[in-house]
């Protein structure tokens, strides 16, 4: 590591996470170490992409980051402070979107600026704005069941922007949605970090989302999670307009990230194969 | 051909096209009048045919245009009232109280763990004592006016409302409680703000299923002892004042259903308009 946790926006040292599962006497029937070892430091601003392997726990390294969830040994700093808590100061998008069914596009973007204590009359500017940001004005009024899942979840984006926070936490946020809308998606959040320069946690399963996004792609290993490897992308920062997914670059790095999964994926799927048995 | 809607949301439609379209819409309207109706038309000439004729006795069932008038006539002598008002503030004072404390504790048991393990089995226990045959204790304890009727109505609404309620409240989306903690909220402002209205659909499908309990009880619980009350003169129709009174107080249950299940009907797709389907989701509830 080169950095000092002073330095770094988020800083992860020697996490930990172990999960306990009992039966309903209470006896701990089953007990594994999702997360293990976990040291990563993020730059203020910086767009780092976590990939990996499905049930890797970088889930749980989200919740974790988002104060969610406690490590069972290690530290996250932020901003030089130990995170002991979820705040407002960190913002969470789900891949399930998480939006209220019963409250308008409006209502919903609004419904953290409560939390944060912003006066009424201002709330609903502030909300207006940041769907505008999104490319949702029009859509104030509409519920969730009215929305696409495209749409939803740019909802949830501006959700997440509209109290203003340093970090964006993103769990998976793409995934439930078709290879078109996700690619449109994922331009559009690279144009609003440019925008924002909010720092950005951005957890994926997918290889090409990862490269597409991430200025640096962390890759994971099956459980225990830990990071293999962090990859520096060469791609990030590329002007827009450029199909950076055709460059024999993209092509590279692909293959590359492919090389360090491949066994992480046998793994996982072995594990899971366990699990079933 | 453009439809009815896009015609005439259209901002500059030509006359002849709203006119056909408007014209199509009075049809399709008349037409889904008639599907409702010709059932119930049916039924009631059927019923008023069959006596007349001598399919049935009508001493044991008069024909429909008699009752009608026999009801008719005993409204207007203010004798039927009485007994209206009195069976229908009976059922709601039971159905309040069915609200005021089964929401409370339906609340209790869903979001405190520990209540609910230790309350959970005798709660379960205690509804499963069917309400008719606790009349005679209720009598007991409670004598033979309004209260004990009220009691008894308490008894049957309070569960469907409380069982409503806990599921509601355990079905939440626990990604909207994950995104509350996120921010954080606290936990007040997590119920408030995400549990309680996620459990308002299943409470008021609880609130329909209690108020359909509601009458039936009422008036089997006023034919035994009570000296008011429709299920007062259908026990008496019988005997006393005549057989076309208990068609009448039949009639007058029938409807006051029916407009209890409207109104709580209308409660809901006010309260629910946000889900998906709604109103497709009442009508179809509506029928049942």
């Amino acid at each position: 590591m080169t950095t000092v946790p002073a330095i770094a926006k988020i800083s992860v040292r020697g996490l930990r996470k172990e999960f306990v599962a009992k039966d309903k006497n209470g006896r701990v029937t089953k007990a594994f170490t999702a997360l293990n070892a976990i040291n990563l430091d993020i730059q203020e601003g910086q767009f780092v992409a976590i990939v990996g392997p499905s049930g890797c726990g970088k889930s749980t390294l989200l919740d974790i980051l988002a104060g969610l969830s406690q490590p069972t040994s290690g530290e996250v700093w932020l901003d030089g402070q130990p995170v002991s808590g979820a705040s407002l100061d960190r913002g969470v998008v789900f891949q399930q979107y998480a939006l209220f069914p019963w409250l308008t596009s409006l209502d919903n973007v609004a419904f953290p600026l409560e939390a944060k204590g912003v006066p009424k009359s201002e709330r609903y500017a502030i909300a207006r704005r940041h769907l505008a940001l999104v490319g949702l004005n029009g859509f104030e009024e509409r519920y969730p069941h009215q929305l696409s899942g495209g749409m939803k979840q740019r909802v949830a984006l501006a959700r997440s922007l509209a109290h203003d926070p340093s970090v964006l936490l993103m769990d998976e946020p793409f995934a439930a949605l078709d290879a078109q809308t996700r690619e449109m998606l994922q331009t559009e959040l690279l144009r609003l970090w440019e925008q924002t320069r909010k720092t950005i946690v951005f957890i994926t399963h997918g290889i090409d989302e990862a490269i597409y996004l991430g200025q640096k792609v962390a890759v994971m290993t099956s459980r225990p999670g830990r990071i293999k490897q962090i990859i520096d992308n060469p791609l990030a920062g590329r002007p827009k307009g450029e199909d950076v997914r055709a460059t024999p670059e993209f092509g590279r790095l692909r293959h590359e990230v492919w090389e360090l999964l491949r066994d992480e994926f046998n793994q996982a799927v072995a594990l899971e194969r366990e699990a079933a048995s | 051909m453009p439809n009815a809607s896009s015609a005439s949301s259209s901002l500059t439609p030509a006359p002849l096209t709203q006119f056909t379209a408007d014209a199509n819409y009075t049809w399709r309207f008349a037409y889904g009048l008639f599907q409702k109706s010709i059932a119930i038309i049916a039924f009631l000439l059927l019923w008023e045919l069959a006596p007349r004729l001598g399919f049935i006795n009508p001493s044991f069932l008069p024909p429909f245009s008699e009752i009608i008038i026999h009801g008719y006539n005993f409204a207007a002598e203010g004798k039927l009232l009485p007994h209206v008002v009195a069976s229908l503030g009976r059922a709601l004072s039971g159905f309040a109280l069915g609200v005021a404390t089964a929401v409370p504790v339906g609340i209790l048991l869903s979001w405190y763990e520990p209540f609910e393990r230790y309350f959970n089995p005798l709660l379960q226990l205690l509804r499963q004592f069917n309400s008719i045959s606790l009349l005679p204790l209720f009598v007991m304890f409670f004598g033979v006016g309004s209260v004990t009727r009220i009691m008894i109505v308490y008894w049957v609404v309070v569960w469907p409302i409380l069982l409503s309620t806990v599921s509601g409240i355990k079905y939440v989306d626990p990604i909207l409680v994950k995104y509350g903690r996120s921010l954080p909220l606290s936990d007040w402002r997590i119920f408030t703000r995400i549990v309680a209205p996620s459990a308002i659909p299943s409470v008021v499908a609880g609130l329909r299923l209690a108020a359909t309990y509601s009458f039936l009880v009422l008036v089997v619980s006023e034919q035994v002892g009570a000296s008011s009350g429709l299920g007062y003169l259908v026990e008496n129709g019988q005997y006393v004042m005549g057989i076309d009174i208990l068609y009448v107080a039949v009639l007058m249950l029938a409807l006051l259903g029916l407009a209890a299940n409207f109104s709580l009907v209308l409660l809901e797709s006010r309260l629910t308009r946000w889900m998906p389907n709604s109103r497709d989701g009442s009508r179809l509830g509506a029928k049942s």
